[in-house]
């Protein structure tokens, strides 16, 4: 079997005074005339999909870094706690100018997992990038996200909880029944008039989108029909009328969730769609 | 092509002038496939009056995406301590080359041979080996300290004991996993039929084959133990049901000619899923580091 003559390197690179981790794959075959690179944001996908990726692009003529952030794998610092609506933008934008210069491409393609699509999603006012890829991230507020968890709980489990004997103790607990009623009154309320919330998506998402309708920013979304926040997205993404962008693809996993790539198939399906966008998108085009 | 990669070689390594070493990362080779690894060295050198180079053994699967921080902080903080430190990762594991079906019990013992041997040659003065395991990565140290005379030390973190439980265990997450996704109730013996007749078996998104289970299904470290008469330390890291094999380990450990330091700790841990912020033990690290001082640096006569 012929051997593959890899060429990766580990890169120790510094921003904001400390030391981040990161592994760079230079492609193995020639290069694309336009020089182009896809940071990974993370290198820790599960079961090594993300070095999988790597190679697998490497071998067609891109660059790929997968890097990590303050305090995880490899880098040094301490790390911050992932809060959906501080994404690290601006540690973001300090890899992608650290890429610029190291490899000086003329395409960088951004690709983030969860709370990494946030980030990766969130550097695109900042930051002059030529794709995106967004696997399974939340799209909602912290409070739009209790009430969309509230929904999933029935309104008999409510109604249960009273009748057992912790209701003595909760009569005298003024947060724990206050608590309760609230989320007893939201469900009738959905139930009574079926009322379509809005969507509370996150504050940023409309402009980021905006920008990416106006430049024509090639970008794919990976979902799962089963990951809890696609039935969200989905009913976004249909308000802007999303169909009629064709830089926008939405690549759904029927019947599977890809939150975690916790399976194989959510494994392959996440590699061949990135693979076969990347290779569509940017391989003997103009984008 | 080959100016335009040397160019990178200059950001494989860091220096932290604050923890007073430097890390370098780099590719070496075993049976023809690139290893990923990192050499943790002291900035001011190893102690004259010890030469003992500490090599990681990693677990297994899915565990060594959880552990990888605690690893991290853990070869730092030696380093530090002026202990030379080598974390590596097995043929068709993290950053190295190769597929899961590389990967065997046999496997990751040859790698761990090859890596002692590339660490010895790499850094000068190092004479003696103390194998550091995590979980499956304690019971490769164990087989390792058998067939390699410079290891003189083992620090065995939650080592996998009998390691046909340990794969049952596997199959019984994936269990609960699918139950816990409201999929259809899947027994231990069926997805154990499935492993063996399909050859492989996919347990939270990593490939468990026929291999790996077959080799070490008979394999229980406390009855297999003869050769290694070093020190050791055994950490019981988490909540868990093994007082007795560690026990009997320990005892196994200990009738060999060796000392046994037994530690219990109750880290909240899950094992097979990764949590953010990644999981790290100020206590498990400020246990080793001292262990090592007072076994390597300062032993009692």
């Amino acid at each position: 079997m012929h051997k593959i003559i890899r060429q990766e390197k580990p890169v120790y690179f510094s921003v904001r005074n400390k030391d981040l981790f990161g592994v760079l794959y230079i492609p193995n075959v020639s290069p694309l005339p336009k020089k182009t690179v896809l940071i990974q944001v993370c290198r820790d996908l599960r079961n090594r999909v993300g070095l999988k990726l790597a190679r697998e692009l490497s071998s067609l003529g891109f660059y790929v870094f997968r890097f990590d952030f303050f305090g995880r794998g490899d880098s040094s610092g301490i790390p911050r706690i992932c809060h959906i609506e501080q994404p690290f933008t601006h540690e973001l934008i300090d890899v992608v100018n650290f890429v610029n210069v190291l490899l000086q491409p003329k395409r960088t393609i951004v690709l983030g997992n969860c709370f990494d699509a946030i980030t990766s999603l969130s550097i695109v006012p900042f930051c002059k990038i030529h794709g995106l890829i967004l696997m399974t991230f939340p799209i909602v507020n912290s409070n739009e996200l209790i009430k969309q968890k509230a929904k999933q709980i029935s309104f008999g489990l409510i109604i249960d909880n009273f009748r057992k004997y912790r209701i003595k103790k909760e009569l005298f607990d003024v947060n724990l029944l206050r608590k309760s009623l609230n989320l007893g009154f939201g469900i009738l309320k959905k139930k009574l008039i079926n009322a379509e919330s809005d969507l509370n998506i996150m504050s940023d998402i409309p402009n980021q989108f905006s920008i990416i309708i106006k430049d024509r920013l090639p970008t794919l979304l990976l979902f799962g029909s089963k990951d809890f926040y696609y039935p969200i997205l989905r009913q976004y993404l249909e308000q802007i009328n999303y169909t009629k962008y064709k830089n926008i693809n939405l690549c759904v996993m029927e019947g599977g969730e890809l939150y975690g790539l916790n399976n194989i198939q959510s494994q392959d399906f996440v590699f061949s769609m990135i693979v076969d966008w990347m290779t569509s998108t940017y391989i003997g085009t103009d984008n | 092509m080959s100016n335009i990669l040397s160019e990178f070689d200059k950001y494989a390594s860091r220096i932290d002038h604050g923890q007073k070493l430097q890390e370098r990362a780099f590719f070496f080779q075993n049976k023809g496939e690139n290893l990923f690894g990192i050499f943790y060295l002291p900035l001011e050198g190893i102690f004259e009056k010890h030469k003992t180079g500490i090599v990681m053994c990693q677990p297994f699967a899915m565990e060594s995406m959880v552990m990888q921080r605690v690893e991290v902080d853990i070869a730092r903080n030696l380093a530090k301590n002026r202990f030379p430190v080598f974390r590596f990762h097995y043929r068709g594991c993290g950053e190295s080359e190769g597929v899961s079906r590389d990967v065997t019990f046999s496997s990751q013992i040859s790698d761990t041979l090859c890596a002692i041997k590339y660490f010895m040659d790499q850094i000068d003065g190092i004479d003696s080996i103390l194998l550091l395991g995590l979980r499956m990565g304690g019971s490769v140290a164990i087989k390792v300290s058998e067939l390699e005379p410079l290891v003189k030390y083992l620090i065995l973190c939650e080592p996998v004991v009998k390691l046909k439980n340990y794969f049952y265990e596997l199959l019984r997450s994936k269990k609960i996993f699918l139950l816990s996704k409201g999929e259809k109730s899947v027994s231990i013996e069926q997805l154990h039929s499935e492993l063996i007749n399909n050859g492989k078996l996919d347990v939270l998104g990593y490939l468990v084959h026929k291999e790996i289970f077959t080799e070490t299904e008979s394999i229980d470290l406390c009855e297999s133990i003869k050769g290694f008469s070093g020190n050791s330390l055994l950490v019981e890291l988490s909540f868990s049901n093994v007082k007795i094999s560690f026990q009997s380990l320990r005892e196994q450990l200990m009738k060999t000619g060796g000392t046994c330091d037994y530690i219990a700790m109750k880290e909240h841990i899950h094992w097979f899923f990764s949590q953010s912020p990644e999981f790290t033990s100020k206590r498990l690290i400020h246990t080793i580091v001292s262990w090592c001082k007072e076994n390597i640096l300062y032993p009692a006569k």
